[in-house]
């Protein structure tokens, strides 16, 4: 059995268990749909033709992954960069038509979706053209360069029928799914704060050939602000997916400042990211990105009065701590020569001052491939030509709440979610 | 087996006991797991209603036994009904379909000949999760014994505990019982030397209809099962007994308990029930 079969297997169990529960699926209604799975023999019957647009770095990356879909076939790419053009046709050995101009591959008839990778500030016109010619389209996460662009991009899905799916993975993640269960649950109490950070150390630039200067802004796109909002909407999308995910919100207002205090190397976009965001319910987002320091890494913090969830490590730390095991009491006794009695069974909980407590894991490790299990669960919304349900909705409100964190940070001010961007989903 | 193995020898420092111990642990976890695809159980589940399925000595002597002690308690221990709690777990199940599945699996539905086990239907689906940890603590246990080591404390998951000689403060082991009623009370201490203790309860009921009542691993025979907290906890000289006895307490009918109890000699059981208004029966049968 190979890894992809094996993902497929344990997201569907999860999905399943998930898709039982009513609480779940009233709030996760794209689970329901999607847990209704089938095997790849089944998928294999049912290929739907997929052309890439934008094939650097992440668009590669998501070709490989739709290579293992037994219910895709990669039917065409697109790229206008001379250099990842012949990267790509390379790649595919020339068998798959190639295109620099994705307006000529919108007009291919065979293509059922298109997957778009390229640039930020180029998501918003290529996925509305290919909507209007037809054609459904899996987007990249952030959906677009403003806000704008990101209500356009959904009220063309709206008025064409078309589905548009946004990249966020972590809801076909089984160790957020089974984090967001247990917050449904009340496992962790009332949520009140979401702390998330992202921090790395390096100064997140890919190498341009001494001889193309020129090429600067494009292989760099991530550091102008002509083209993407830098950490907010390449990296804290993911994370504000998350918290309005998870407090099932969206926030009212933010307030933010960001700086250049340690790439001085001619970037644009910050960074160094500091975030507050409200919510209706009176919850707070607290976010921070920087690349000068990574030893916080990634994380989402979500505390309740009960307890705190973290997601990326998959554990969870109660209030109060489980009760000591019997066996360590038992050394406990061994220790101090004392004789009592071993407790077992039941399921009580009271706090251990002897024991540092390390948290439970969430889940059961296993290797998994969330951008697998996305990219077929889109064929499979394709073969259906039906969007999952809730799913544009998350994708929507990561944008926007990253693009007006933003505009906290460009304005220095406190910027309230206008109105006319608080769209009406299906 | 999906738990925590733990164990304290007193005094006993030596590496390999441990890994041995692991070893034998993971062996029967391998042999008798239904989820592992190179276990013989996987096997048997995929192909014996087909034909008749040739096992090992060692499966097939376990199976047999897991008959026997399906007649001995009555019919409420049963390893043939994993098609039942995938079914339960996986749908909307209907408590109509869901009997009608349990009269299609079963032990009843299970041939055993001459190191073949045949399915009578293609319903049938062994589990030995109620059996399992019981049997590696019988491996562990006869391990132990060969290599002379003599007082240990085992416990898997704290529900399953095997306890070999003394406390070294003490001439036995204290296994106290969590209430599952009050969070911080004992409901029961067994003394023990060369003795296992399983405990089971019932923490989750999910047909709202009341028809059809199982926790996970257990369904039960009782209509009542789930309106009240049950808990039943054994203490045996044979692990495998401590397991299979605590499991079929919790699922047969209060009717039954002392008819099953008295197939099983030397045992000693505590049953305690707590209804809504939080008052607690228990019933120590010895």
């Amino acid at each position: 059995m190979d890894k992809n079969t094996n993902t497929r297997r344990e997201f569907l169990k999860v999905s399943a268990a998930l898709a039982g529960t009513t609480l779940i699926t009233s709030v996760m209604p794209w689970m329901k749909s999607f847990a209704q799975g089938e095997t790849a023999s089944g998928m294999a019957n049912n290929r739907v033709n997929i052309a890439v647009i934008g094939v650097g770095s992440r668009g590669t990356g998501l070709l490989k992954n739709m290579e293992h879909c037994e219910n895709i076939k990669i039917t065409a790419i697109c790229d206008n960069f001379q250099p990842r053009y012949d990267a790509a046709v390379k790649y595919t050995k020339g068998k798959i038509k190639a295109y620099k101009d994705y307006r000529k591959l919108l007009e291919q008839k065979d293509i059922d979706a298109v997957v778009i990778a390229t640039p930020l500030h180029q998501h918003a016109h290529i996925a509305i053209d290919a909507m209007k010619a037809g054609k459904h389209v899996f987007c990249e996460k952030s959906m677009a360069r403003t806000p704008e662009g990101c209500r356009d991009m959904v009220n063309t899905s709206h008025e064409t029928g078309k589905i548009l799916q946004i990249g966020h993975q972590r809801m076909f993640n089984p160790r957020y799914l089974n984090a967001f269960e247990r917050i449904k649950r009340g496992e962790i109490g009332q949520l009140t704060q979401i702390r998330a950070y992202w921090h790395r150390n390096n100064d997140w630039r890919r190498r341009v050939p001494k001889d193309h200067p020129e090429w600067e802004k494009i292989i760099n796109w991530r550091l102008y602000k002509e083209f993407s909002c830098g950490l907010m909407t390449e990296l804290a999308s993911h994370q504000t997916q998350v918290a309005n995910w998870f407090y099932q919100e969206e926030p009212t207002q933010v307030m933010g400042s960001g700086s250049i205090n340690y790439w001085h190397d001619g970037r644009e976009v910050e960074d160094n990211v500091a975030l507050v965001y409200d919510y209706p319910s009176g919850n707070k987002l607290i976010y921070d990105s920087m690349t000068s320091n990574r030893k916080y890494g990634l994380e989402e913090q979500i505390m309740g009065n009960k307890g705190t969830i973290q997601p990326e490590v998959g554990k969870i730390y109660m209030e109060k701590p489980p009760k000591a095991p019997g066996i360590r009491k038992l050394i406990n006794e061994f220790e101090h020569d004392l004789f009592d009695v071993i407790p077992i069974g039941g399921a009580s909980w009271v706090p251990e001052t002897a024991v540092k407590y390390k948290g439970e894991y969430l889940i059961d490790d296993y290797k998994f491939n969330d951008t697998f299990l996305q990219m077929e669960g889109f064929a499979r919304a394709v073969r259906k030509d039906k969007a999952y349900p809730g799913l544009l909705k998350q994708g929507y409100w990561a944008s926007i709440t990253a693009l007006f964190g933003q505009q906290a940070m460009d304005e220095n001010k406190i910027i309230q979610i206008p109105e006319e961007f608080k769209l009406k989903f299906q | 087996m999906g738990t925590r193995f733990e164990f304290l020898i007193p005094s006993q420092t030596h590496d390999d006991v441990c890994s041995e111990i692991k070893k034998i642990v993971m062996n029967c976890e391998k042999l008798l797991s239904r989820f592992d695809e190179r276990s013989e159980i996987f096997r048997l589940n995929n192909s014996a209603f087909a034909r008749p399925k040739h096992v090992s000595d060692e499966v097939y002597d376990l199976l047999s036994l897991c008959s026997s002690y399906y007649t001995k308690t009555l019919t409420a221990f049963d390893i043939g009904l994993a098609a039942v709690f995938d079914f339960l777990k996986s749908n909307n199940p209907k408590p109509e379909e869901v009997k009608s599945l349990i009269d299609k699996s079963g032990c009843k539905n299970i041939d055993f000949k001459e190191n073949r086990i045949k399915f009578l239907t293609p319903d049938v689906k062994i589990d030995l999760g109620a059996v399992g940890k019981g049997y590696a603590l019988k491996k562990v246990d006869e391990f132990l014994t060969e290599n002379n080591i003599d007082n240990v404390f085992i416990s898997f998951g704290e529900s399953s505990v095997l306890t070999r000689g003394h406390h070294p403060k003490g001439d036995h082991w204290k296994i106290g019982i969590r209430s599952i009623s009050e969070e911080n009370d004992t409901s029961h201490v067994f003394t023990t030397n060369n003795h296992s203790v399983s405990t089971s309860s019932n923490y989750l009921i999910c047909d709202e209809s009341n028809e059809v009542n199982y926790n996970g691993h257990i369904i039960s025979q009782n209509a009542e099962f789930g309106k009240s907290l049950k808990q039943v906890s054994v203490k045996s000289e044979s692990p495998i007994e401590a397991e299979v006895l605590s499991t079929a307490l919790m699922a047969c009918k209060s009717k039954d308990y002392n008819k099953i109890f008295c197939n099983f000699k030397g045992c000693e059981v505590i049953i305690a029930e707590t209804n809504n208004e939080g008052d607690t029966k228990k019933l120590h049968l010895n």
